[in-house]
């Protein structure tokens, strides 16, 4: 009997044949070495995917290291095959009660793996999947119980879009699976864009039934701005910086109160490193968006390791800088609209009269808008400018609105719904079109959700979230004004875009989207944690069921009135209900200590 | 068959140190004794270091903290996770379960693994808190009084957990094998005088001498005596500890500095401790593991800080105190002007050191300070002798006093040594005090007697219950009106209040009993107290207030 067969017997009946399709399968996708250990060892083109010295004693080390992270009741999804020592090591490491899964996404090198060396009979005690992702992903979400990802480098990364599509394809199905249990405290800035996305991101996280601690330091803004009236620039600094870490402190104490299961901050939020730390130092989960420029804002570079969770607007050298930083995990998460804020709306004729034009533009007087916009200062089409900062932008100053105030909400609504054309060009400090324009702007969301129609420049991230007949984009600024004539005379054209963008926004790109995407990114990556929470493995019926050589433990779960999130502290106030003649049983006891740890709040703020 | 003690010490390294004497304690008691320790998982190789420890259960309690307070696990896994930890405690069926951890969370605990004898805090069955045996209820207590109590914790801990015994002195066993690591760490280099180890920061800020000061009183020393000095400290202390050697060095110090910040383990640090002449130090646990590897201590006591509770154990170890009105603040309090730490010079410690390194005479100037000297009496209990500055006279009288009444309450015998003769100085007020609550004492006997014999009726008078309950209840607001403030009745006083708070009765027959048991011992220690200090007898001044009187006639 060949090895291959030999190997091949100890898959036994393992779903879908795969015995009988590794046959058909061809190698030759990993290139086989000797180690010096003598061992074979193997390498993707000029790759190494195993240790060319010992790959037998590192895969030991990585099966090691996994053990942190993999908790009890898991199950182990393994992405990345190679030679397979590292499944044998962690096969070998673990208690047979717990499952492996590894998944295959090459036959190729799976064939490789089987002529390479012999299998043990571990190989027979591994579920092993392959196919098409989306087939996977349901499979793995199948098994019922939560999911550790466990990807061993070298080999992951010869098919890192097809295991990067089954993370997404998992992050679909939870956030599927999810309704409202989960408890997010979400910082906001003091002032600036992020604040009204922080707003946008409790609405979310509200409608889709999380509870939100809203830690809102806008209200600390008059204070802020007060130190700005310190006229020694440094004095004004320090002040502002000693004002920061007292609002990171001031987050902490919140928080401390009343923990959450995840604290989520907006881009700008006064959370210091030493804060994130000691929130780190005591389990608490932590995530930010992002919502800015990276190459424009690089406070980012300080608090990189703060935060497990990093949400951005940009993809490339973003997600690169940010890891090269020091950040854990990143995520591109594009901005949106709040469908009930940004909306349709009607309205009355002094409202058109004011807020109307043919072509309008809201916004601050960013180098690049005073550079383009007077190219559309022309008498065929009525023309407003809206926003602050546009001090001596003399030649604008017949359009521009109000004096140069600044523009509330509701205001840029009416414009929005007001205007025929709305110009949507995102800031850039240099001429012209941004030439390293990625991100798209909320602006673009907000206004495709008024069902507006927009002019804007073209992003390179655009096309992944507007389709070409959803968006009207313009390449040049300097092609802007025929553009502008263009469309101006095509009210259907203009009239059909609109409604798409619209329809689009309303199923793809909404606030709760953009919540149920970073919840269920984070489910994934913390199964035990956010990701028991989505699934409802805190249920009590679900604890009921996993109560098993604890049945005493079962009683105390039937007891708290809301049966949808069963905690600790639950089960703890209900204890206490019984009163001063009660006399506690010892899982009572224990259960009534465990709840003193969780009052204890003294060492966290 | 030996007998069994579990000892429940979940705090921090220096109260782990603190707990040798009642191991010992308990082997006197119980020759053969097994005792076994319940500790943080951090402090575990202390508790090795232990002598007659035979098992320290850790438990990581702190990550326990963390997972209950974010959630990170469900509750079954964490009840799981604690109940199969715990198993092996209550499969040994031990006699004893001495609490030394003074939190509720202790008490459940302690309540949960089932021993008969428990002493400190405890769950009622209904999962309140109660305290069980006088000297660790004492202990609670003192915090209310701080300022009048004269017992070492050290010695509550040995008094409550077992009883009345000899002296035994804190101690550490440093392996060898520490040992050579510290003679290698320290050998090369060594300066002719030795090396005074330093500890600069503290668990809390609160806690701590300013670090420039200790770097301005390392400096002083360089300059005076060829010492080295060895700086210790936890990794979050480095900030300080630099900042003192930044002054150090500005200040012209010259002397050799080793600086072991987090370069050490727990054993490491005591044989380092150990190789040292002197340890200049906060309250810490470092100061603990010095005394404990015999090493002389200067215990600088600032902030919320008092000696008299946590100061070092055992003879010939020094004391520095402010000589501040508010000094020491209390455990809740938050303060704002650290002042005491100011009131303590540099000139002041560097006399000290240089005077127990045997180059220099006694500190002559100790304005603004109290030095003490630590000793231990023929009772075998640490107490501290006065060496400069000035204590407030009355307080000082009360101070042994009360030493003296709370030992012959709790053990029947007096103390051989520091017994008070004569009256209070503030006799006068207190008989004032004394005669305002005469007829309060009359009016309760006849309330406690009537509520024993309620209780005892079936079925239970409840309403009549309740209005003998309401008159108690007014009874004690007055009681604590009346001896708020007193040095010669407050500390009854809190006794009440924490007995009142604290009953254990599982039906109401049984609480009304226990409230009642609990007025009457105040009754008594009130009555003996006012006629030890001879405020019995006497008439109230005139004006005084008549409340009292008015309130029994109600």
């Amino acid at each position: 009997m060949t090895r291959m067969e030999s190997n091949l017997q100890q898959l036994g009946g393992s779903p879908g044949e795969l015995a009988g399709r590794l046959r058909q399968a061809e190698g030759g996708a990993l290139a086989l070495v000797q180690s010096r250990s003598g061992h074979p060892t193997a390498k993707a083109g000029a790759r190494w995917v195993h240790s060319a010295y010992d790959p037998v004693a590192e895969s030991r080390l990585w099966a090691e290291a996994q053990q942190t992270s993999w908790k009890d009741g898991e199950v182990a999804v393994v992405l990345g095959v190679g030679l397979l020592y590292h499944v044998e090591a962690l096969r070998d490491r673990a208690g047979r009660e717990r499952t492996i899964v590894v998944v295959v996404p090459d036959l190729r090198e799976w064939r490789d793996a089987c002529e390479a060396r012999d299998w043990g009979t571990w190989a027979s005690e591994i579920c092993w999947l392959s196919g098409p992702v989306a087939t996977v992903a349901r499979e793995l979400a199948g098994l019922g119980a939560p999911l550790r990802l466990l990807p061993y480098g070298p080999a992951a990364c010869l098919h890192e879009e097809y295991y990067r599509a089954l993370e997404a394809g998992l992050r679909d199905i939870l956030a599927a699976q999810a309704s409202g249990r989960v408890h997010v405290a979400v910082v906001g800035p003091v002032y600036g864009g992020s604040l009204p996305i922080a707003r946008y991101v409790v609405s979310a996280m509200e409608q889709l039934g999380h509870r939100v601690t809203w830690v809102d330091h806008s209200l600390h803004h008059a204070s802020y701005e007060a130190m700005g009236a310190i006229q020694s620039r440094r004095n004004q600094q320090i002040l502002q910086g000693g004002f920061g870490d007292l609002l990171a402190r001031f987050t902490l104490a919140r928080i401390a109160e009343d923990p959450p299961d995840l604290v989520l901050a907006l881009a700008q939020a006064p959370m210091s490193l030493g804060v994130l730390q000691q929130l780190r130092s005591k389990q608490f989960l932590r995530a930010i968006w992002f919502v800015e420029n990276h190459r424009h804002l690089t406070y980012w570079q300080q608090v990189a390791g703060g935060y497990d969770y990093w949400f951005v607007i940009q993809r490339g050298a973003c997600l690169d800088a940010l890891r090269a930083a020091g950040a854990n995990h990143v995520s591109y998460l594009p901005m949106a609209a709040d469908p009930t804020v940004h909306r349709p709306m009607e309205l009355s004729e002094a409202e058109l009269r004011e807020f109307g034009s043919d072509v309008s533009f809201v916004g601050a007087g960013y180098g690049n808008r005073r550079d383009i916009l007077p190219s559309l200062l022309t008498p065929e089409w009525s023309f407003k400018i809206w926003g602050n900062e546009w001090e001596g932008a003399d030649a604008l100053r017949p359009v521009l609105q109000r004096d140069g105030g600044r523009v509330d909400t509701i205001t840029c609504m009416k414009i929005f719904n007001a205007s025929t054309i709305n110009l949507n060009v995102h800031s850039h400090t240099g001429r012209g079109f941004d030439p390293e324009g990625d991100f798209v702007n909320p602006r673009t969301f907000e206004l495709a959700a008024c069902g507006a129609f927009q002019l804007l420049d073209r992003r390179t991230l655009l096309p992944e979230l507007f389709e070409d007949h959803e968006l009207a984009a313009v390449s040049s600024s300097e092609d802007l004004p025929a553009h502008v004539r263009r469309w101006l005379h095509d009210g259907p054209g203009r009239d059909a875009i609109r409604a798409a963008a619209r329809a689009r926004v309303l199923s793809n790109h909404t606030y709760v989207h953009r919540a149920k995407a970073l919840l269920s990114e984070v489910g994934v990556s913390e199964p035990d944690r956010i990701g028991a929470l989505l699934r409802g493995a805190r249920e009590a019926e679900r604890l009921i069921e996993r109560t098993g050589d604890c049945p005493e433990l079962a009683s105390l779960l039937c007891a708290p009135a809301s049966r949808q999130r069963v905690e600790l502290r639950d089960v703890a106030a209900e204890i206490r209900r019984k009163g001063p003649t009660a006399r506690l049983s010892q899982a009572e006891l224990l259960i009534l200590m465990l709840d003193e740890y969780r009052c204890e709040t003294r060492d966290v703020a | 068959m030996s007998r069994k003690v579990l000892i429940l010490n979940v705090t921090r390294m220096g109260d782990l140190i603190q707990t040798g004497p009642l191991i010992a304690r308990l082997r006197y008691e119980w020759p053969g004794v097994e005792v076994d320790l319940v500790v943080d998982r951090q402090f575990e190789p202390v508790a090795r270091l232990l002598d007659g420890v035979r098992h320290a259960h850790a438990y990581d309690f702190s990550r326990l903290g963390h997972e209950c307070r974010v959630m990170s696990r469900d509750v079954v896994e964490l009840y799981r996770q604690v109940k199969a930890w715990a198993a092996p405690l209550l499969d040994e069926r031990y006699d004893r379960l001495v609490n030394l951890t003074f939190t509720r969370r202790s008490g459940l605990l302690a309540s949960y693994l089932q021993i008969p004898d428990v002493r400190g805090v405890v769950s009622a069955p209904d999962g309140s808190t109660s305290i069980r045996n006088p000297w660790l209820a004492y202990f609670t207590d003192l915090h209310h009084y701080r300022r009048f109590n004269r017992f070492n914790l050290v010695d509550l801990y040995a008094l409550g957990g077992s009883g009345v015994g000899p002296h035994a002195p804190l101690s550490l066993a440093i392996t060898k094998e520490a040992r050579d690591w510290a003679d290698e760490c320290l050998g090369a280099g060594r300066p002719p005088h030795g090396w005074l180890a330093i500890q600069i920061g503290a668990s809390e800020v609160i806690k701590a001498w300013r670090p420039a000061y200790f770097g301005q009183v390392m400096a002083d020393l360089s300059r005076r005596t060829p010492i080295g000095f060895v700086l210790i400290g936890t990794e979050s202390e480095r900030p300080m500890v630099r900042e003192a050697l930044m002054v150090y060095r500005q200040a012209g110090g010259t002397a050799p500095v080793r600086e072991m910040v987090n370069r050490t383990t727990l054993t490491q640090l005591g044989a380092l401790l150990a190789r040292a002449r002197l340890l200049l130090t906060n309250d810490t646990g470092p100061m603990h593991m010095a005394v404990a590897v015999g090493t002389t201590v200067i215990d600088l006591s600032v902030g919320h800080v008092d000696f008299r509770e946590t100061g070092p154990y055992g003879r010939g170890h020094w004391v520095v105190q402010p000589d501040l009105d508010c000094a020491p603040c209390g455990f809740d309090r938050i303060c704002g002007h650290h002042a005491c730490k100011d009131r303590i010079e540099v000139r002041q410690v560097a006399d000290l050191c240089a005077h127990l390194l045997g180059c220099g005479p006694a500190p002559t100037s100790t304005t603004g300070i109290k030095l003490f000297e630590s000793d231990v009496d023929g009772d075998g209990l640490v107490h501290y002798r006065q060496r400069g500055g000035c204590e407030d006279a009355l307080q000082e009288w009360y101070g042994r006093w009360w030493r003296s009444y709370w030992f012959a309450e709790f053990t029947g015998r007096p103390l051989d040594r520091d017994v008070v003769i004569g009256e209070a100085p503030d006799r006068d007020i207190q008989a004032d005090i004394f005669a305002q609550l005469d007829p309060l004492l009359r009016a309760l006997r006849a309330h406690v007697s009537h509520l024993d014999r309620l209780a005892r009726r079936m079925p239970i008078p409840a309403r009549e219950l309740q209005d003998v309950h309401r008159s108690l209840t007014g009874a004690q607001r007055e009681i604590t009106r009346l001896t708020e403030g007193s040095p010669a009745f407050a500390p009854l006083t809190v006794a009440l209040r924490r007995e009142l708070a604290c009953d254990e009765a599982m039906s109401i027959a049984a609480m009304a009993q226990a409230r009642g048991r609990a007025f009457r011992r105040w009754s008594e220690r009130v009555q003996r107290v006012s006629a030890c200090i001879g405020a019995s007898g006497h008439e109230p001044r005139p004006g005084m207030s008549s409340r009292a009187a008015t309130l029994c006639r109600d």
